[in-house]
C-alpha cells in the first residue's frame, strides 16, 4: 500500500506490524507534511428524521477509482479528511490490506501526517498495486486526529471493499463483500482446549 | 378415592393400549419406535476485538468502574456472549444438509456451550453455525436485506453418539458482524438487563449491518420497527453506533413516541440544537455510558473513536458546566442533557451539592412515566407536534425539564439540572 498526499510528492510509507495503528499514530503524528486544501464540504440540509448518532468531529471519506496498469488494475484511494471543529488537528493515516481469511497482504503503513485546521479538508491518496492474486480483499483505512495539546489521539476507520479477478479489480458494498467472499466461513485461529478464563459476572 | 380413581384409570389406559397392540399384531402391523441417536458438542468461541471505546489505564485514563477495560478492546480475544449456536449436518463440500439444526443451544457469558444434537443415525459429519440472535431473543444481527448472519465458526466436526465431543476454545480472528454482536450484548449485560422496565419491552431489535445507506460512522434507529441501520465502521465503534442507538431505542421501546427530528446541519455533540434534540440525544448517550461506565466512575468519558478516548479525547459526562453554560457546553447541546441525567444517576460528588443518585432503573422509570399527548403546557412525550401530528409546533416542548417532571419522583434532582446549564426547554 502506498499512501501520497494529493498534489504533493509520495510520502516514504512507514511499515509496522497489525495493530499498532493507534500507537504509532500517537509517537508518528508530524506536522503539515500535507497542504489541506481550502475546500469544504457542503453541510446537509436539516430535514425531520429518525434518532441517530451524532458525526465525529474528524470526518473520513474514501473514494476509490480503479486504473488499468500494464500488470492489471490498481486501486487508488483517495482519502478525504475534514474537520468539523475549530480546533487544528494533527493526522496521521495508518492503512492495511488484509483478505477475506483475515491475512494481511501487504504491511501496515504509516504516514505521519497532515495538520488540519479547524473546519478544513485534506485529501491523500492510497494506491493498492496491481499484482494481488485472485481474491477478496479489504482496505483498511485509519486516521488519528488529535488537537496539538491533546496526547492521546482519537482514530475513526473506514474500508473499501473489493475483489480481484484476473487482474480485474470489482469495487463492493461492504455486505456484498461478506456475502460472496469467505469471510463468514469457518476460520478458526487458535484452539485452546479446556480454556475457561471468561468474564466475571457482577451486579450493578 | 381419588388415588383409586387414578389407578383405575391408568389401568383402563393400559388395557385400552393392549387390546389395540394385539389388533394391530393380528394386522401384522407391529408398532416399531423410532430411536433417535443423540450425542454432543461442547466448546467455546470467541472473535478478536476490532473495537475502541475501552478504557485504558496505560493511557492515564481513571478506569475506575470501567465495563469495558482495555484487555476486551482491539486485539483482544473476547467470548461471544448467549448467542445461538446450531449443529447442522454437513456434506461433503462443508455445505448443510437438511431444512432444520439437528442441534440447538446457546452460549454463557465466557463463550462456552453445549449442544445436544439429535437424529435418527449419527450424521458422518457436522458444523456448528454461530447465528447472531441473543439467547432471549433481545436482538439479532442481519444483513441489510434483512438476511440473518450466521458465522460457520466449526466444520467438518465428526459426531461421536452418546458422547461428548470437545472442541476447546477457538478465536475468530475477522468478524465485523462478531464484532458488532458483541457490542450489542455488551450493553445488554452491563447495562439493560438490568432494568426492570426494560426487560419487557427490549426485544426482537433488528440491527441491520453494514448498511449501504449510513455513511461511515453513522447509525439510525426507528423504534417503530425496532430497526438499527449501522454503517460498515460501526464495528470498531460501538460507543457512538450500537450503544448509542440501543439507547434510542430503549427510549422509544419504554415510551414510544414521534421523534421532532430536526437537527441542524452542524449536528454534533456540542452543538446547538432544538431541546427535542438535544435531549433525546442525551439521553440515548446516557443509556449507552453505562455499558462503559458505572455509577461510580469518576470519570466516564465518552467519544466517537475507533481507539480509546483517552484522559482528554472526547468529553467527559462528569464535567458539568455550572449554573453557567458554556460554549463548549450549550444549554440545548446533548452533551449538556446527557450530563444532567449522568449526574442524577452517578455516585461521585461534583462538589456542589450533588448528593443524588438516582438508581439505573429509577432514571428508566422516569421514562417509562412519560405520558402520551401533545399538549404545549403539560409535560408530555410528543409536546413539540401538533394534535393531529402534522407538524412541530415546539421543537423545545420536549426536554430534560419535562424527562426531570417523572424522574423527581420523591427524590430531586434540581441541583444536578441547575449545575448542568438548565438543559429544558418549557
Amino acid at each position: 500500500v502506498i499512501v501520497k498526499s494529493k498534489n504533493q510528492p509520495l510520502f516514504p510509507p512507514v511499515l509496522l506490524g497489525a495493530n499498532a495503528a493507534a500507537a504509532l499514530i500517537s509517537g508518528l503524528l508530524g506536522y503539515a507534511s500535507t497542504a489541506p486544501s481550502t475546500q469544504a464540504a457542503e453541510p446537509p440540509e436539516p430535514a425531520l428524521t429518525a434518532p441517530k448518532s451524532p458525526p465525529g468531529q474528524l470526518a473520513l471519506r474514501l473514494v476509490p477509482e480503479v486504473l488499468p496498469s500494464t500488470d492489471g488494475d490498481e486501486l487508488t484511494v483517495t482519502v478525504h479528511m475534514e474537520n468539523h471543529t475549530d480546533a487544528t488537528f494533527e493526522t496521521a493515516t495508518a492503512t492495511t490490506l488484509v483478505d477475506d481469511r483475515g491475512e494481511e497482504w501487504l504491511p501496515e503503513a504509516i504516514v505521519p501526517g497532515a495538520e488540519l485546521p479547524g473546519q478544513d479538508s485534506v485529501e491523500q491518496d492510497v494506491v493498492v498495486p496491481a499484482g494481488l492474486p485472485d481474491g477478496y480483499f479489504r482496505l483498511e483505512v485509519t486516521v488519528g486526529y488529535r488537537e496539538a495539546e491533546q496526547q492521546h489521539p482519537l482514530t475513526t476507520l473506514q474500508n473499501v471493499y473489493f475483489a480481484r479477478e484476473e487482474e480485474k479489480v470489482v469495487l463492493m458494498s461492504a455486505g456484498d463483500w461478506l456475502l460472496r467472499s469467505g469471510a463468514m466461513q469457518a476460520q478458526d485461529v487458535s484452539d485452546e482446549p479446556g480454556s475457561e478464563d471468561g468474564i466475571e459476572e457482577d451486579s450493578q | 378415592m381419588m388415588l383409586s380413581r387414578l389407578l383405575l384409570g391408568s389401568a383402563g389406559r393400559a388395557h385400552r393400549w393392549m387390546q389395540f397392540a394385539v389388533f394391530l399384531t393380528v394386522l401384522g402391523m407391529v408398532p416399531k419406535v423410532a430411536h433417535a441417536v443423540t450425542g454432543a458438542i461442547n466448546g467455546g468461541q470467541r472473535v478478536m476485538s476490532s473495537q475502541g471505546n475501552y478504557c485504558d489505564t496505560t493511557l492515564g485514563m481513571d478506569c475506575t468502574a470501567a465495563r469495558f477495560p482495555a484487555n476486551q478492546g482491539v486485539g483482544n480475544a473476547v467470548p461471544l456472549k448467549r448467542i445461538r449456536v446450531e449443529v447442522w449436518r454437513e456434506d461433503a463440500n462443508g455445505a448443510r444438509l437438511g431444512t432444520q439444526p439437528i442441534g440447538v443451544s446457546y452460549t454463557s457469558l465466557t463463550g462456552a456451550y453445549t449442544v445436544t444434537w439429535s437424529y435418527t443415525s449419527t450424521p458422518s459429519k457436522v458444523r456448528l453455525d454461530f447465528v447472531y440472535c441473543h439467547q432471549d431473543d433481545r436482538f439479532c444481527v442481519k444483513s441489510e436485506t434483512g438476511a440473518q448472519w450466521y458465522n460457520t465458526m466449526r466444520s467438518g466436526i465428526t459426531p461421536v453418539a452418546n458422547s461428548t465431543v470437545a472442541l476447546g476454545y477457538s478465536t475468530w480472528n475477522n468478524a465485523a458482524v462478531g464484532n458488532v454482536y458483541d457490542a450489542a450484548s455488551r450493553v445488554w449485560e452491563e447495562a439493560f438487563r438490568y432494568s426492570a422496565y426494560l426487560l419487557p419491552v427490549f426485544n426482537a431489535v433488528t440491527i441491520k449491518y453494514p448498511d449501504s445507506s449510513q455513511a461511515p460512522g453513522d447509525a439510525i434507529t426507528t423504534g417503530a420497527t425496532k430497526t438499527i441501520l449501522m454503517a460498515d465502521n460501526c464495528s470498531a465503534m460501538p460507543m457512538n453506533c450500537v450503544a448509542h442507538e440501543f439507547g434510542h431505542m430503549g427510549m422509544y421501546l419504554l415510551a414510544p413516541f414521534t421523534f421532532c427530528g430536526a437537527y441542524s446541519a452542524n449536528f454534533q455533540v456540542t452543538s446547538t440544537e432544538n431541546f427535542c434534540v438535544a435531549f433525546e440525544e442525551g439521553m440515548a448517550q446516557f443509556l449507552a455510558q453505562v455499558s462503559f461506565y458505572w455509577l461510580q466512575a469518576p470519570a466516564p468519558r465518552y467519544c466517537i473513536s475507533a481507539s480509546a478516548c483517552g484522559p482528554a479525547g472526547g468529553w467527559s459526562l462528569e464535567t458539568s458546566s455550572g449554573t453557567t453554560c458554556s460554549a463548549s457546553a450549550p444549554r440545548k447541546s446533548m452533551i449538556t442533557s446527557a450530563r444532567y441525567a449522568w449526574d442524577a444517576y452517578d455516585q461521585i460528588d461534583d462538589g456542589w451539592g450533588d448528593s443524588v443518585q438516582q438508581s439505573y432503573d429509577a432514571m428508566l422509570a422516569g421514562v417509562a412515566a412519560w405520558p402520551t399527548g401533545t399538549s404545549n403546557t403539560l409535560a408530555v412525550r410528543d409536546e413539540p407536534w401538533n394534535s393531529p401530528y402534522t407538524l412541530v409546533d415546539d421543537a423545545d416542548g420536549r426536554s430534560a425539564l419535562d424527562y426531570k417532571a417523572y424522574l423527581d419522583n420523591g427524590i430531586s434532582t434540581t441541583t444536578q439540572y441547575n449545575n448542568n446549564c438548565a438543559p429544558g426547554g418549557d
